[in-house]
């Protein structure tokens, strides 16, 4: 533990789709380097194995079961936040839903669902988070998990790439509107990324489609949310990261 | 010194100043062993004085294609054939009008912003897949290859060009994890701006537009090169990193 950010006091953030995949990634990554969590997602069990393992590298997580959807939710997440942790520094809207089905299948309700819950939720949660901060008069960080779909596309995933097109822009348009009251906002774009959701045959014939030869691991995600939260991103904001292994090279 | 890039061997172009400078004192705070490079002797000599045992000055005129070819052969044979990291970040801006821009500052910033950059990342490429080092190089694109200045022709498309350099040397490298990025800085107050930065109050006036509201300090953009530069980004390449204050967002 070298970098200033681990000896400092230990600062906290909200973490929501935090049960399973590429949040129990930037979970781990996050406690180890110094933040405490208030971690949140539909399933209680999911949770409870962050928590453990935010615990084992000497984080604490508080744990909230909650649905992205109920427009309580992101005062319940900063409440306990503040309550628990007497302080909010960091935002990072990682939960997103993916239903695969071909365009001329696809449902509204699955459109809803996927921008209430990948889009609108956000934003929801970065207008409580900045609020929190103007009115506490201090700047913060927020990291929106994004996909390489936000620039390409891949077949059957209409809702989600528009989501994500959608999250990328919101970004910018935040990140413009806060960059003069010091809050950042910056997105992951992650590519394909090895979770407990991939499904093996995928695993085993993907590294050949990305140039890198690996798929991504959680905790490659989780290393760059911690930099663009971190003072080394002070002059970052509005910025896509990729971490696609160099997919989109292609 | 122990650090995030304890034990790694890494040239830094441009150190004489501006960002370059900046890099050179971040990777070596770091824990990084520098391999410093540019064609002020005096500046070269005060960098390096400034930052402690072990690292190395070499001078050299990077315009010149055998001098790019020198440099590499004397970082290798100084470390036994072993080289990290990579950091090109000497650059030059010729300010001339588009239509009298001459021919010799065009070749000169292309000798210098596009030419040394390739010439190092081949040459360093070749020796991480030699001696098997899943190895960073780093260039220093601009924001300019996105948003032109005026008068900066020759500046302006070898930016872009590097821009692509990156990303196509990244495609062709990834197979061997050796990873190839870009930070796109924004205004940042380097002597390639200091005239401009003499008239307080149109520097002021021409970044109060932006949503940062300030231009950034080199600093800034060595802990963007620390952070590319490191093990951390290990599922990212061929990725351009914008380091703005939101400058481009509109």
């Amino acid at each position: 533990m070298t970098r200033a950010d681990h000896s400092e006091q230990r600062k906290a953030a909200i973490l929501t789709g935090a049960g399973r995949g590429i949040g129990k990634g930037i979970a781990t990554t996050l406690a180890e380097r110094g933040y405490d969590l208030v971690i949140t997602s539909r399933t209680r069990e999911d949770l409870e194995v962050t928590g453990q393992l935010v615990e084992q590298v000497g984080g604490s997580a508080a744990i909230v079961v909650a649905d992205l959807k109920d427009p309580d939710t992101p005062s319940v997440l900063l409440e306990t936040a503040i309550d628990r942790y007497g302080r909010l520094d960091g935002l990072v809207n990682n939960a997103a839903v993916n239903v695969f089905a071909h365009f001329w299948t696809q449902s509204e309700s699955t459109l809803d669902e996927t921008i209430a819950t990948n889009l609108t939720a956000p934003f929801y949660l970065c207008q409580a988070a900045a609020n929190y901060w103007v009115d506490n008069g201090r700047g913060g960080a927020i990291v929106n998990i994004s996909s390489a779909e936000d620039t390409i596309a891949y077949p059957e995933q209409v809702p989600y790439a528009c989501s994500k097109g959608g999250l990328l822009s919101l970004t910018k348009v935040l990140a413009l509107e806060w960059g003069p009251l010091g809050i950042r906002v910056n997105a992951v774009s992650p590519g394909s990324v090895d979770t407990e959701m991939t499904p093996d045959v995928y695993r085993q014939e993907a590294p050949k489609l990305m140039p890198i030869g690996r798929l991504g691991r959680p905790e490659d995600i989780g290393a760059c949310v911690f930099f663009l939260l971190s003072d080394d991103a002070a002059f970052v904001t509005g910025t896509a990261l990729y971490a696609d292994g160099g997919y989109m090279l292609q | 010194m122990s650090g995030k890039l304890s034990g790694k061997n890494a040239i830094v172009t441009g150190v004489a100043s501006g960002i370059g400078k900046a890099t050179a004192v971040r990777l070596a705070a770091d824990g990084a062993n520098l391999f410093c490079v540019d064609r002020d002797e005096a500046g070269l000599a005060q960098l390096v004085g400034t930052l402690g045992e072990g690292h190395v000055g070499f001078p050299a005129d990077l315009s010149r294609a055998s001098s790019c070819q020198e440099v590499v052969a004397a970082a290798l044979e100084h470390w036994d054939n072993r080289i990290h990291i990579l950091v090109n970040a000497a650059a030059i801006l010729i300010r001339e009008p588009t239509l009298s821009h001459s021919r010799e500052a065009w070749d000169l910033t292309f000798d210098v912003n596009l030419r040394a950059p390739f010439i190092l990342s081949r040459d360093v490429a070749a020796s991480m897949m030699e001696a098997r080092i899943q190895g960073a190089i780093v260039n220093v694109a601009s924001i300019e290859a996105v948003l032109p200045g005026r008068g900066h022709v020759a500046y302006t498309a070898s930016k872009g060009a590097i821009t692509m350099l990156t990303r196509s040397s990244a495609f062709e490298m990834a197979p061997y994890g050796i990873r190839v990025n870009a930070v796109s800085p924004g205004v940042i107050a380097t002597g390639m701006n200091a005239d401009l930065r003499e008239d307080p109050e149109s520097w002021s006036e021409m970044l109060s537009g932006t949503p940062m509201g300030r231009h950034g300090q080199p600093v800034e953009i060595a802990a963007v090169i620390a952070f590319l530069a490191s093990d951390d980004p290990s599922f990212v390449t061929g990725a351009i990193v914008t380091a703005d204050g939101g400058w481009t967002l509109h």
